[in-house]
Formats: structure tokens, sequence, C-alpha cells
């Protein structure tokens, strides 16, 4: 059995200001981890480290035994780890199909030249690609909107979008950032039978950050609560809902904002 | 539907290109390969600056180094001209991977200034280099015959440079089209997203860099070979600056912004020339108009042409009902 993800230790300051500080746990493969805490708690900065978008101060980040800190950004979709992102990363003027197909880039590698002279090895790595990103647009019913610009498009549909990139790494580790963001109760269950159809078919472990509680304690197995950069509690969905300091630091505050 | 499209297009243009000598006279040959030359600048500022979102205000040493290497291979070493052409883009594109260098740890203004740097240094040591370049006073550049074809009148070396344009727009637009440039494009669109899918940004830009470098050396070697005689007055500020005008003028996606660009280049001093100094004013101002109103190029015309037909037909269609669907922007922080 291959190693999953070990955060050990992980501290991040920006300008003194502490982000996280000693925060550590596992997303062990197959696994489907939450993330929660308050905003501001550091739960996207974390992530940041993980794609190596931020460095931290201080910690280990190992992932399939590979230290993460010695990869480069571009690095680690070839070691299995792609993301979403909280307020969308898209390439705009592309379509969605190209968007997608950006994702698997990097699984398709033909050398400069039979691309530049669209030798058949390039014409065939090429029509593979796309046919494959066409069938993972397909899976989020998008199909229908290939060659629309994404930048057209309306937030929650680039969101879905932006997953089936995700997706089209093929990871084994799979990083969301807030993907219910802006979705309806209906949708947001949807997308959870669809993280745990992930799992369950891709055999991909999942970190996600999420705010909508519904779904985290339905589809999480394990959860993690940051609260101002510090891991306070983690455990499974029922010991998370009853432990007093959660309820007071998160689950509190969400019961006083809808008051 | 697409590729059809963009066949039909590229059909009609060739066939143009191949009657347009026969209605100009002798002067009017030297202007069209003075168009297609410009065209390969633009179609390298296409790739660099369309796709890749670099800016370099130092294309003119590409320029120099491709028509400084043909024009001494072929005149004080014998070198076939084709050879020399051919060495001149390949000697550019060292150039262009070295000019790389800078890019991958700074950008924008910065970058342009490094680029600016590089012309600068380029064009020191052409003006120094007297015994091989001939310094201040220039050097005469031989036009020889290729495969025993005379290449003596402009006509005919007119459909030299055409052949190498032709080729370079199938693979600048081979490049377009390809996964590799689709990954560059994406890494201008969002630097962060496009690394986090894998793309390396070293590899993106020395492909840019070295594919741009390669094509403006090959314009300037056949620029070279066409007016017959070098000094570095040809290689200044101005003359890159002047690239940039033309790629943004003419369009930056497609060969066809192109070709546009290049006719700019080449017909705009035609039509300026008795502004003389003031040129330079009127190039900045037409860079800004477009940057502004037009940043697709005149090849962008149509299209927008056909959007703002749309528009007020739909406007006028719909009368006091709400027109279009508001777009969704943004969404929770």
């Amino acid at each position: 059995m291959k190693e999953g993800l070990k955060i050990r230790g992980l501290s991040l300051s920006f300008a003194g200001l502490k982000a996280l500080e000693d925060v550590s746990f596992d997303v062990p493969p197959g696994a489907i981890v939450g993330l929660i805490g308050p905003n501001g708690a550091g739960k996207s900065s974390l992530l940041n480290c993980l794609s190596r978008l931020y460095t931290p101060n201080q910690g280990q980040l190992r992932y399939q035994g590979v230290d993460l800190l010695e990869q480069p950004v571009h690095g680690l979709a070839s070691l299995g780890i792609m993301r979403t992102f909280q307020n969308l990363e898209m390439f705009p003027e592309a379509s969605a199909l190209d968007n997608v197909l950006t994702g698997s880039l990097f699984r398709h590698r033909v050398g400069l030249l039979p691309q530049l002279l669209t030798l058949p090895r390039a014409r065939r790595a090429h029509a593979r690609a796309r046919r494959e990103a066409r069938a993972f647009l397909g899976q989020v019913a998008l199909e229908h909107l290939a060659d629309t610009p994404v930048g057209e498009l309306a937030f929650g549909t680039q969101k879905n979008i932006e997953l089936a990139r995700a997706l089209a790494g093929r990871p084994s580790l799979l990083l969301l950032d807030e993907p219910a963001a802006g979705m309806n109760p209906q949708e947001s269950q949807w997308l959870g039978e669809r993280i745990r159809r992930i799992r369950d078919e891709l055999a991909t472990s999942v970190l996600l950050v999420e705010h909508d509680m519904r779904l985290v304690m339905s589809v999480c197995e394990h959860i993690v609560v940051l609260v101002q950069g510090r891991k306070v509690f983690e455990g499974t969905p029922a010991e998370v809902r009853c432990h007093p300091l959660v309820i007071e630091a998160y689950l509190g505050e969400e019961e006083h904002a809808a008051a | 539907m697409r590729a059809l499209k963009t066949h039909g297009l590229a059909g009609m243009a060739l066939a143009i290109a191949l009657v347009a000598p026969h209605a100009v006279g002798p002067y009017g040959h030297y202007i069209l390969a003075m168009v297609l030359v410009y065209a390969l600048v633009c179609m390298s500022m296409n790739v660099l600056m369309g796709m890749g979102g670099q800016i370099s205000i130092g294309h003119a040493a590409f320029w120099a180094i491709g028509a400084y290497t043909s024009a001494v291979l072929v005149s004080k070493l014998g070198a076939p001209l084709l050879v020399g052409v051919l060495a001149g883009g390949v000697l550019a594109l060292l150039a262009g991977l070295l000019v790389a260098l800078p890019a991958l740890r700074v950008q924008g203004h910065y970058l342009a200034i490094a680029t600016l740097g590089f012309a600068l240094v380029v064009h020191q040591i052409l003006y120094e280099w007297d015994a091989v370049t001939g310094g201040r006073s220039g050097m005469l550049v031989p036009r020889p015959d290729v495969w025993g074809i005379d290449l003596s009148s402009d006509l005919s070396y007119y459909h030299l440079v055409l052949a190498v344009c032709v080729l370079a727009a199938w693979l600048t637009h081979n490049f377009r089209q390809s996964m590799d440039g689709l990954g560059l494009m994406a890494l201008r669109m969002s630097p962060t997203a496009g690394q986090v899918m894998g793309i390396g940004r070293a590899r993106s830009l020395f492909m840019a860099f070295g594919i741009s470098a390669f094509l403006t050396g090959l314009s300037g070697a056949l620029f070279g070979h066409l007016i017959g005689q070098l000094s570095t007055d040809s290689f200044t500020l101005t003359v890159s600056l002047s690239f940039m005008t033309a790629a943004v003028v003419g369009g930056m996606n497609s060969v066809a912004g192109a070709i546009l660009g290049g006719l700019f280049l080449a017909l705009a001093p035609e039509l300026l020339r008795s502004l003389k100094d003031a040129q330079n004013i009127v190039y900045g101002l037409i860079l800004i108009g477009f940057m502004h109103f037009l940043p697709g190029g005149i090849a962008s015309l149509p299209q927008r042409l056909g959007e703002l037909w749309r528009h007020l037909r739909e406007r006028r269609a719909s009368g006091d009902e709400t027109a279009a669907v508001p777009r969704q922007k943004g969404g929770t922080a």
C-alpha cells in the first residue's frame, strides 16, 4: 500500500502574521478528509502550501514518500496531485474543452518538432487527449458547451469545468477548495455524491475544504478542524459534531450567523 | 467547419499573393517582398506576445542577428543563400533562448527592459565589429542564385520570400493548434492554474522565445538579401517598437493578422514619409488607439462588426424586454 499525504508541523506566516501554526495530519490513500474552520482559519493557505504556491516557514509535506517542498509547482501534477480553487482559476478565453484538456497536457507529452510538423504521433496524442477531455466534460454534463469560451459561462458552470479539468489529470489526490460555494442544497448534494463516486471509481483520495457543513458531514470520513491557523481537533464527523470546542469555534458561529 | 474556413482563407491569401505582383511594377515587387518579410516578424510577435503574453522591445536584435549571419555567410564564405537564411534563423533562435533566461525570473516592464538591453548590446557589437559587419559604413549583401534560379529581380526573390512565409505560416498555425501552444496560452491566461496543471513555465517560455526569435531571424536574413546592403541603422529601438506596433495593428491571434501587420509595416512608411520625425508620434498614437479600441487588431474587425450588428439587432428586436441574460460573475469570497 502506498503512503498517502503526510503533513507534519506545518507553519506559515506572512510578514509576522501567523497563517498556520504547527499543523499535522494525514490524508490516507482513498480517504475523503474534510478541512473545516471559520474564515481566515488558514484552510486555503494550507492548500496553497500543498500545491507549492506558498512555501511554509516550517514543517514537512510528503506525498507517497516524496518531499513536496523539493518539487516545483508544475511538478505536482505528475505526482498525482490536482486541485480546484476557491475563486476559480480558469483560462477564460479558451473553450471549455481546451480548459479541461489543459489538465491532461502533462500526461500527453510529445516533442515540439512533431507538433510543429503535425506528425502522426503528435496528431494521435492530441486526438486522444481531446477525446478524453470531452469525456471528462461529459461527466459533468457540459459536453454541449465544449466550444464556448469559459469566461462567458456562469460561476457554477465554471466550477464544474474546473473540477473536470482537475480530474483530467487523473489525480490520486484531489484538493478541492470550497467546491460547493454558490451552489443550492440540491446541487451540493449532487456534488457530494460525485465526490464519493470519484473516490470509489478512481481510487482518488480527496482533501475537501468546505463551508457547507451538510456536505462535509455527509461525504467525509475524517475531519480536521482549523481555528486561527491551529488544528484544534480531528476525528470522525460524529465526533466533530459533538466536540465542545468545535461547536463553540465553528458550528456555533454558523448557527449564530443563521439566526 | 473551422478547418475548412481556415483552409479557404489560406488558399485565397495565397492566390492573392501569387496574382498581386502582376498588378504592380518593379518597385511594387520590392514593396510586396517587404510586406512578407514584415509578416514573418509579425508571426513571430504573435507567438511571443499574442500566445505567450511576453513583451519584447528588442526584436530588432534577432532581426539583426539573422540579417548579418546570412549576409556574412553568403558574402564572405560563399555559402548558398538558403543555408545563410537558415543559419540566420538558427543563430537568432539560440539568442532567443538566451533572452528567455531573464523571462523566467522577471515579467512585464522588467522583461521589456531586459529585451531592450539585449537589443542595445547586439546593436553596439555589430557597430563595433568592423572587420565582419563593416561597422559604420555597413556591408553589401549579394543575392546569389538558388538551385540555378536567378533571384536578381525583386519579382523572383519575392517568390522565394513567399515560399518561406507559407512554411512559417503553416508552422505557427500548427503551434497555435498544438498542445504545447495551448499550454503556453494557458500560462498567459493564468500562470497559477497553468503551473498547477503541470505546465512548466521554463519549457513554455523557451519554446515561445525560440520560435519567435527563429522566425524573426529568418525575416532579418531575407530582409538583408532584399535590400542588398546592411547598416546598423536598420536595427534600432524604433524598429523594435514598430514591430510591436505592427503586430498589434494587424492582430496577434492569427496568421491573417500577421499578414495585415506586414502590410501595415511596409506601407505605413510610404504613406507617412512626408511626416519625417513626426512619424514616431503617429506610430505611438496608432498603437495606443488600437490597444484601446481594437485590441484584436484589424484581423478582428469582421468579428467585431458582426458582434456589433447582432447586438443592434437584438436590441431592436427585444425592445424594452431585457436584451440578454446578464452574465454571472464572481461569487462568494
